[in-house]
């Protein structure tokens, strides 16, 4: 029998009273006839006060909120209703698994002894790179099966419809761009692997693990393909994010001049990412767009006639790249 | 086995850029279909249109008899295989190959049969009960199709599978591609930015430039009747020299006279089709694949041909072949020649060329003339 109906039973026994503890999709309860018709629903509307003969208490544990039941006649009080509270808490505490704990604990905050103990549980489990897959759709076991024959992970469950992992592989990114790969080519899915950071126990995962929903922000914002994202490697994207709006709309309007809105099709913009992706190597971008040197540099020099903006000068681009980027932002 | 039908098929990606503009294309049942063009042209965009990774922003998409543009990739019927595919590095290759079908609960017996026979037709038998890391790249890639292949699609696509293979062994792997395709008897579509894979694997290709279909002809075709000057210089290597030059009456004859007054002859029906399109006078391009280019001293031609004249400034021995570069008109000409020429540097030069081999191209719309 586990704990929290072995201390139902007890505490049932000993106050002579039905107790019953409900929760969402569930519920535990001692006595034959039950509590009956009583819903998570019907708890839930009746928290705190009395219904049909009995108490109802709520609690949290463990991001859930509980409700026990205690039939309100007979010898009562108050105080025996509080221990059997108490013990009834700890019982559903216990119950839950290691997981669970550790994700309430990310979702709230947690005291230094929840802390200490999930450390403590942990271990140098908690050590490592910080992931979360998400985009899996309704294949999360599949997923999960492709993760584990990928990449080592110490730990990982379902946190709040993504994956949460911790990884101690060493080279992380190529890791995840094999997970991020497999799992294309075996379920045809695209997920997105946001690489959060190196954690070092329960603090950091925390922080890593908002590292991680900002950088599928990133994502979401400037509108990447990119199905792997380093947290680590968004130095551009978190700068440009942090700027005041005021700021965004000067840079904007310095670059997007009505000249250069009227001008920009497709093919410029072509010319413009590639010439960022080649590190503003004319050559090397030429090359790609299988364009003349000479070509490249009547398009940039059209650019530099309607902004100002020359993208062969370092201070120039880096600016424009600001703009580009803002204007970008959804 | 099916056919794929691509109407009107347009992509525009958000801030936006249209990757894709108007594809329109029929591809039948069991062709190998190459995706052919230079960076950002939309090669990739198309393939993962097919695939169902991206939203189709306008058009229609046909797998078979299906319509398919609100249907889940998983749903598709297609397998994809791309430049950077990973393996399962603890696993054996047999597990490799069969651990797809295992998420798809396939029985044992119909997955042991089908990793074999995927095995037999890549041969690597034999690799069987090796470990990925024990494998080198070009087996590590046939493992990588053969994962594909398990899953007995309708439609293949590939993104530049080859792409991070070295030049040896990516010569190699075409050749595996290839037979493959004739094996399994079913749709392929690849996408490459190498014309040279283009032209030996493709049973037709598509050039693709910024989002547009440039030509869809048979690699053969292509190369002898390129659709305009993009495609005449993407297709061919080393690249289509081209000249500017006026069309000109010589007696009867039409004729292109280049800016140093030199004078080439052209085959009649195109000089038919720029006198009657009103050519004349008009200025063109001319374009000649530097192996029509043929020295005098030792391949000379007879009759129906026409002469270029320079002085080389570099000659590179490539084996039975040797590159002569020299200047014409102020542009560098290359020329193919057999190796037997013994030509160097400071060298004077003749050229033959055939009339027939001389490309026209209107100097505004750089289309063919044909
Ligand atoms: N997710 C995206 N969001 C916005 N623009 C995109 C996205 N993906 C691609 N593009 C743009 O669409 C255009 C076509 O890209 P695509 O990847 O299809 O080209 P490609 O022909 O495959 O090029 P390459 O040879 O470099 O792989 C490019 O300008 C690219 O920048
Ligand atoms: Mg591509």
């Amino acid at each position: 029998m586990d704990e929290l109906r072995e201390v139902l039973s007890k505490a049932s026994e000993i106050s002579n009273r039905d107790i019953a503890v409900i929760w969402d999709k569930g519920c535990c309860r001692i006595s034959e006839q039950g509590i009956p018709g009583l819903s998570y629903e019907e708890a839930r509307q009746n928290s705190g006060s009395s219904w049909k003969g009995y108490i109802i208490y709520p609690f949290e544990a463990v991001g859930k909120t509980y409700y026990v039941c205690i039939r309100a006649e007979g010898c009562r009080s108050e105080a025996e209703d509080q221990l059997i509270l108490l013990a009834i808490k700890s019982a559903v505490f216990n119950r839950c698994s290691e997981d669970e704990r550790l994700a309430a604990a990310l979702k709230e905050d947690f005291d230094t002894a929840v802390g200490m103990r999930l450390e403590e549980a942990y271990g140098q489990r908690l050590c490592g790179y910080v992931l979360l897959v998400s985009g899996y759709e309704d294949c999360l076991n599949e997923v999960l099966q492709i993760m584990d024959n990928t990449i080592e992970t110490t730990l990982r469950f379902e946190y709040e419809g993504r994956i949460l992992a911790v990884s101690p592989e060493g080279n992380i990114e190529e890791a995840c761009e094999s997970l991020s790969k497999n799992i294309l080519s075996e379920l045809l899915l695209e997920c997105t692997v946001a690489i959060g950071g190196r954690s070092g126990g329960i603090q950091d995962l925390r922080r890593m693990l908002d590292c991680c929903l900002e950088a599928l922000f990133i994502r979401r914002t400037y509108g990447l393909s990119d199905t792997v994202m380093n947290y680590d490697k968004l130095y551009a994207y978190r700068a440009v994010s942090c700027l005041s709006p005021g700021t965004k709309a000067d840079i904007l309007a310095k670059v997007f001049t009505r000249e250069f809105k009227e001008m920009l099709n497709s093919e410029l913009s072509i010319t413009i990412e590639e010439l960022f992706k080649n590190n503003l190597n004319l050559t090397d971008a030429a090359g790609k767009l299988y364009i003349h040197r000479n070509t490249l540099l009547y398009r940039l020099d059209k650019i530099f006639k309607c902004t100002g903006f020359d993208l062969k000068k370092f201070e120039d681009s880096w600016l424009f790249r600001l703009a580009w980027l803002i204007n970008k932002e959804k | 086995m099916a056919n794929l039908s691509l109407r009107h098929i347009k992509k525009v990606y958000p801030g936006n850029v249209t990757a894709v503009k108007d594809f329109n294309m029929e591809v039948e049942d069991k062709e190998f279909i190459v995706l052919v063009g230079p960076s950002g042209c939309g090669k990739t965009t198309t393939l993962r249109m097919i695939a169902g990774l991206e939203d189709i922003s306008d058009g229609e998409l046909y797998i078979g008899e299906r319509f398919v543009n609100d249907v889940a990739p998983k749903d598709r019927d297609i397998a994809m295989v791309f430049q950077n595919y990973a393996l399962y590095p603890h696993m054996t290759v047999y597990e490799n190959m069969a651990f797809g079908l295992k998420l798809k609960k396939v029985p044992k017996a119909e997955i042991d049969s089908k990793v074999k026979h995927a095995a037999k037709m890549l041969e690597i038998e034999h690799l069987l009960d090796r470990k990925p890391k024990a494998l080198s790249g070009g087996q590590r890639q046939r493992v990588a199709l053969g994962r594909a292949i398990v899953r007995e699609p309708k439609v293949f696509l590939m993104d530049e599978p080859l792409s991070n293979l070295d030049a040896k062994l990516r010569v190699q792997m075409r050749t595996v591609i290839s037979k493959l395709h004739k094996q399994l008897e079913t749709t392929f579509v690849y996408v490459t930015h190498d014309q040279t894979e283009a032209m030996t694997m493709g049973t037709r290709i598509v050039i693709m430039k910024d989002g547009d279909i440039q030509q869809v002809d048979t690699p053969q075709r292509a190369y002898d009747n390129p659709a305009n000057l993009f495609v005449a210089g993407f297709i061919g290597s080393p690249q289509m020299n081209f000249l500017k030059g006026t069309v000109v009456l010589e007696g009867q004859r039409v004729c292109l006279k280049l800016q140093d007054g030199t004078m080439v002859g052209i085959s009649d029906e195109k000089a038919a089709a720029l006198k009657e399109r009103g050519y004349i006078s008009k200025e063109v391009y001319m374009g000649i694949r530097p192996e029509h280019l043929h020295d005098a001293d030792i391949e000379p031609l007879s009759s129906g041909y026409s002469v270029f004249k320079g002085q080389i400034e570099l000659a590179e021995l490539m084996g039975a072949e040797i590159y002569l570069y020299f200047d014409l008109c102020g542009k560098q000409i290359t020329a193919r020649v057999d190796s037997k020429a013994a030509k160097k540097s400071g060298d004077a030069v003749e050229l033959h060329f055939h009339w027939d081999k001389v490309h026209v191209f209107d100097a505004e719309t750089e289309k063919a003339i044909y």
